[in-house]
């Protein structure tokens, strides 16, 4: 192992956040971007290799040592008392709907999901996945939510747009009602190649990106 | 007819006195989609009388278990009726010209934009699963000067009131009663409380409400310093119950553009 590959695993072993490269730069001084991914690589494939229990993920926009997942079961005991309680599925939803529209409206994430959400924001904001962003400039300055650092860390996401983009989640609507009803859609062409004149709606409907509007 | 459905509810809960909350459904969104995917039926072409058939049954059905049936999903019940007056409404030709819009396309909109953000949910849900199988080394805990925090307690708004209230009753009749035209802003004491907590990670609440001893910028500190709690910039914890109050700031709050430096 290198000079460099030690200083780099020592700092990822004793970190208890992601480290970036740049704060790796700021540590180790004189050592370049370049090889600091070499050596980060390098140490990826040393535990591969060796089958070691722990990996370097990257999240949030650094890198973490952490456990391979086949282990969770033992670890689990150790932290008994700082068992996470997973989200509710209205959690999700608008946490769902905050990571693609952010930065996104209160009033916003109701109308998309149809019902009130004032309580899920005020859990979403006590975890620190989410956070007020900043005031949109019309009547009463109302306050827009975005994701935090906290929401790609707990989801092992490096970045915001590693969620899948709006093609794949429509392919997989398509791939789980496929599965539901072979038949109904055979049916469905065959009615629609016999009544031309069906009204169907063409809808607009609004894209979504993971990250919102800011990013492509 | 909205209104006399919610009368029902309410009745029903108080004369049970208890109120049973099982989020079955999401949302009358969830509600309708589940009904669509049941009768495997295209979005883009609902029968209506038949959903808002089938919804209406769901809704007495839900009642019928004593599930709280919020207004969320009468609302929509109206809606699906007035969609569904409208499409009975018979069109003359030329209305049909100049109204060529469905008047299921907007519900259709909807649904469809709602099912792509519940597809997202779902893999979140399997993304927080794998994230769990997967421990780093927790964070230490922050110390901060002096003290050590140890289980911080989340004060709550009565805990806050009475604290405050302390501080106004225990503070000296003032020896000088002047009388002056104050004119003290809340936005000013948020720039007050954000500039006093950027040197210092937590202050005394007592210290921060004192900073300013007239009774009204007193209170306007006060009312300041809720609506920062609001706005998730600070917190407020204590180290047990009825220790002294602490007013943290918040790690992710960047100083130089929080959301109020540009409110007038």
């Amino acid at each position: 192992m290198s000079q460099t590959e030690g200083i780099v695993e020592s700092l990822l072993f004793a970190s208890d956040r992601p480290l970036t490269v740049r704060e790796f730069k700021t540590l180790m001084e004189d050592v370049g971007t370049k090889d600091i991914e070499e050596a980060i690589e390098s140490l990826k494939r040393q535990y591969e290799q060796e089958r070691r229990s722990f990996q370097i993920v990257q999240v949030a926009g650094g890198y973490q040592i952490c456990t391979r997942p086949q282990y969770a079961r033992w670890i689990r005991g150790l932290f008994r008392s700082r068992a996470r309680s997973r989200l509710s599925k209205p959690a999700l939803e608008t946490l769902a709907i905050i990571a693609y529209k952010q930065p996104i409206l209160r009033a916003e994430i109701e109308s998309l999901r149809g019902v009130c959400v004032d309580s899920v924001l005020q859990t979403l904001l006590e975890r620190d996945l989410i956070a007020v962003k900043g005031r949109k400039a019309t009547v009463g300055r109302p306050l827009l939510y975005g994701t935090t650092d906290g929401f790609l860390r707990y989801f092992g996401l490096n970045k915001i747009t590693d969620l899948p983009a709006e093609r794949e989640l429509r392919s997989l609507i398509d791939v789980s009602k496929s599965s539901e009803s072979l038949v109904t859609e055979y049916e469905d062409t065959a009615e629609q190649i016999f009544s031309p004149s069906r009204r169907n709606i063409q809808t607009s409907g609004g894209s979504i990106h993971p990250g919102g509007a800011g990013s492509s | 007819m909205a209104g006399h459905k919610t009368a029902t509810t309410e009745e029903m809960s108080s004369a049970t006195g208890y109120q049973v909350k099982i989020p079955i459904f999401e949302g009358p969104l969830d509600l309708l989609l589940f009904l669509i995917q049941k009768d495997q039926i295209e979005i883009q072409d609902i029968p209506i009388a038949r959903i808002t058939g089938e919804y209406l049954a769901y809704l007495r059905l839900m009642r019928l278990l004593r599930l709280d049936v919020v207004a969320d999903f009468l609302v929509m019940a109206t809606t699906l009726m007035y969609i569904k007056s409208q499409m009975l409404l018979p069109h003359s030709i030329q209305e049909e010209d100049i109204f060529q819009e469905d008047p299921r396309r907007e519900l259709a909109d909807k649904l469809l934009e709602y099912r792509l953000y519940k597809m997202a949910a779902e893999t979140l849900d399997e993304r927080e699963q794998e994230a769990a199988l997967l421990f780093t080394r927790p964070s230490e805990p922050q110390l901060a000067e002096g003290e050590e925090e140890q289980d911080l307690i989340e004060v709550s708004l009565f805990d806050l009131l009475a604290a405050f209230k302390d501080i106004v009753e225990k503070e000296p009749e003032g020896v000088t009663h002047e009388i002056l035209l104050e004119e003290i802003t809340v936005k000013e004491r948020f720039e007050y409380i954000l500039d006093a907590l950027i040197h210092k990670k937590r202050l005394p609440f007592v210290e921060l409400i004192r900073s300013d001893p007239r009774k009204m910028a007193m209170v306007v500190t006060f009312l300041a310093l809720l609506e920062l709690i609001r706005a998730q910039l600070v917190s407020v914890k204590q180290q047990r119950a009825f220790g002294q109050l602490w007013v943290y700031r918040k790690a992710c709050v960047k100083v130089d553009r929080h959301p109020f430096r540009d409110t007038r």
